[in-house]
């Protein structure tokens, strides 16, 4: 039930990731949350009322990755508020608040699934298990070619990058992401959907860093050729 | 390795590492010949920049609203946690 | 300390992203100021002139940069720098005329070659080819299957370099002609020499030394 929730995460877990020069810069903005948590902390009910707007859809979402329904996921998020309230006496803030909040999530769900004696869709006991490549080697010349092997035979067409913020093309995205195997989708939605960095991300889905980094670039590739062909044929494949 | 040229990256090399070159974990060197073959190469250049666009839209999946309902509901767990 | 740069439209850097302050009427963009750590991968790039041919990209300027300077295979790495100018000269016209530039020079080496080893009809045909189109009929006909590795078997590079050319793909088409360099010399350094023909290239018809020169800014990088 509430208030059993494992421990806070492990004390050595590092905010935020993003070398210093990376080639992908990551600026996700701190929504003031320091501030926030102090009022909360004196019982300031607009700061959790502005902290349930800032984060409890992402709860859902994350949730929505070990149990079955939203409905579910609902329950469990909800749930993770009480274990946030009675958390935060001790959160540190030597992670991100939203790193957090999503292992309490984590936790609720995992208790949930055990209490409900159901097999949860993602299992944090291993990854999954694909090889393979992440684009169709059909799209590349072959390795015995005379002076390209390996080289794109189909090359990917450019996209209009307007195209990408309109609303058909997000659920074609979102679509795509349900579609992925469980700790694929889990550490797309942790990184690139929720911005958590890359130690929260593995620190909250119990899993290694270069484990984590070929979760996300399958998963990544398969959003990628999926929108691929939602672009050029204007489908969702099935 | 291109056939000519052995230290070039050919493209079916460089899409599977494109994941690493975004978090920076490629070594310095294979980097640099990251970059050179994405400057010399079309396709790649337009696998990056879709990699990136992809990403960019995840991060706006987020829909936030919070059902009325639920937000009173939680209202009253915050409510019920303070008098304890 | 003076250098070059391409960057993508908009004086965005083309891996980082980030957009270069332009240089406008009071004088030279805001500087850059590279982050701390590792200067050679994280410093600020830039071209010498021979490193050009290497980092295309669809806006050429002149840059200055800061101390340190660290020079590297390929580029320059520095803890600052700034633009300069556009060089202006650099646009889709004369990519094109580099791009062509680059299918002629496959020609003519594929050419020695095949004059090297006795197809002398050959050669004459690729030299008779007046126009784009006709130099990637000619080579491909030439080529037809042959390996790799036989004087025949080289020619596809030419036709290749042409078919790009005729596409205005110069990254392609100069990449062509420096796998074909690296082909006649079984290794890299034939590469490097197509590399530096094409830079040279580009440093006469862009007349870069003379802008550098003009610029006033100090000693060259080169």
């Amino acid at each position: 039930m509430v208030g059993h929730f494992q421990p806070l995460l492990s004390p050595d877990l590092e905010s935020g990731s993003g070398a210093q020069g990376s080639p992908w810069p990551r600026e996700r903005p701190d929504h003031g949350e320091q501030d926030l948590l102090e009022a909360l902390r004196g019982g300031d009910e607009s700061a959790f009322s502005r902290l349930v707007d800032l984060h409890h859809a992402s709860m859902v979402r994350v949730a929505r990755l070990y149990v079955g329904t939203v409905a579910a996921a609902e329950e469990v998020a909800q749930e993770a508020w009480l274990g946030v309230l009675q958390g935060l006496a001790r959160f540190e803030g030597r992670c991100t608040l939203k790193a957090w909040i999503f292992a309490i999530v984590a936790n609720c769900a995992k208790s949930r699934g055990a209490r409900d004696k159901r097999t949860i869709p993602l299992s944090a006991l291993g990854p999954d298990d694909e090889g393979g490549a992440s684009v169709d080697p059909d799209r590349f010349l072959e390795d015995g070619h005379p002076r390209w092997p390996g080289h794109w035979s189909q090359p990917p067409e450019a996209w209009d990058e307007d195209e990408l913020v309109s609303r058909e093309t997000l659920e074609a995205i979102a679509s795509a992401l349900e579609k992925l195997p469980p700790m694929q989708r889990a550490v797309m939605t942790m990184r690139d959907v929720e911005g958590l960095g890359s130690d929260e991300t593995c620190q909250v889905l119990g899993i290694s860093e270069a484990n984590q980094r070929v979760l996300l670039h399958r998963a990544r590739s398969k959003v990628r050729k999926a929108l691929e062909s939602y672009l050029h044929e204007g489908e969702v494949s099935p | 390795m291109s056939a000519a040229i052995a230290s070039e990256l050919t493209c079916k090399e460089l899409v599977e590492l494109v994941t690493d070159y975004f978090e920076d974990r490629l070594a310095t060197d294979e980097n640099r010949r990251f970059e050179l073959h994405v400057c010399s190469c079309t396709g790649c250049r337009v696998n990056l920049a879709q990699m990136r666009a992809l990403v960019r839209a995840a991060g706006r999946l987020v829909e936030n609203d919070v059902p009325v309902a639920v937000r009173d509901g939680l209202l009253r767990t915050f409510r019920a946690w303070k008098r304890t | 300390m003076f250098a070059y740069k391409f960057l993508a439209a908009g004086a965005i850097a083309p891996f980082t992203g980030r957009a270069w302050p332009q240089p406008g009427p009071r004088g030279p963009g805001a500087w850059i100021v590279a982050p701390q750590g590792d200067l050679a991968r994280y410093g600020v790039h830039a071209c010498r002139l021979d490193d050009l041919s290497y980092w295309h990209d669809e806006e050429l300027w002149l840059v200055e940069l800061g101390e340190p300077i660290l020079s590297a295979r390929f580029q320059l790495a520095a803890g600052r720098g700034r633009l300069l100018q556009r060089i202006i000269a650099w646009n889709a016209a004369s990519a094109r005329e580099y791009a062509a530039a680059c299918a002629w020079r496959a020609r003519d080496l594929v050419a020695e070659a095949l004059d090297r080893a006795g197809l002398a009809a050959e050669a004459s045909a690729l030299r008779a080819c007046l126009d784009l189109v006709s130099l990637q009929a000619s080579a491909t006909a030439i080529a037809g299957d042959a390996a790799r590795d036989e004087p025949r078997g080289l020619v596809a590079y030419a036709a290749g370099a042409a078919m790009r050319a005729r596409q205005g793909r110069f990254p392609e088409a100069s990449l062509q002609s420096a796998h074909l360099g690296a082909a006649l010399t079984a290794g890299e350094a034939g590469a490097e020499h197509e590399r530096a023909w094409q830079a040279r290239w580009l440093a006469h018809r862009l007349q870069l030394r003379e802008i550098a020169a003009r610029s006033g800014v100090g000693a060259s990088a080169v």
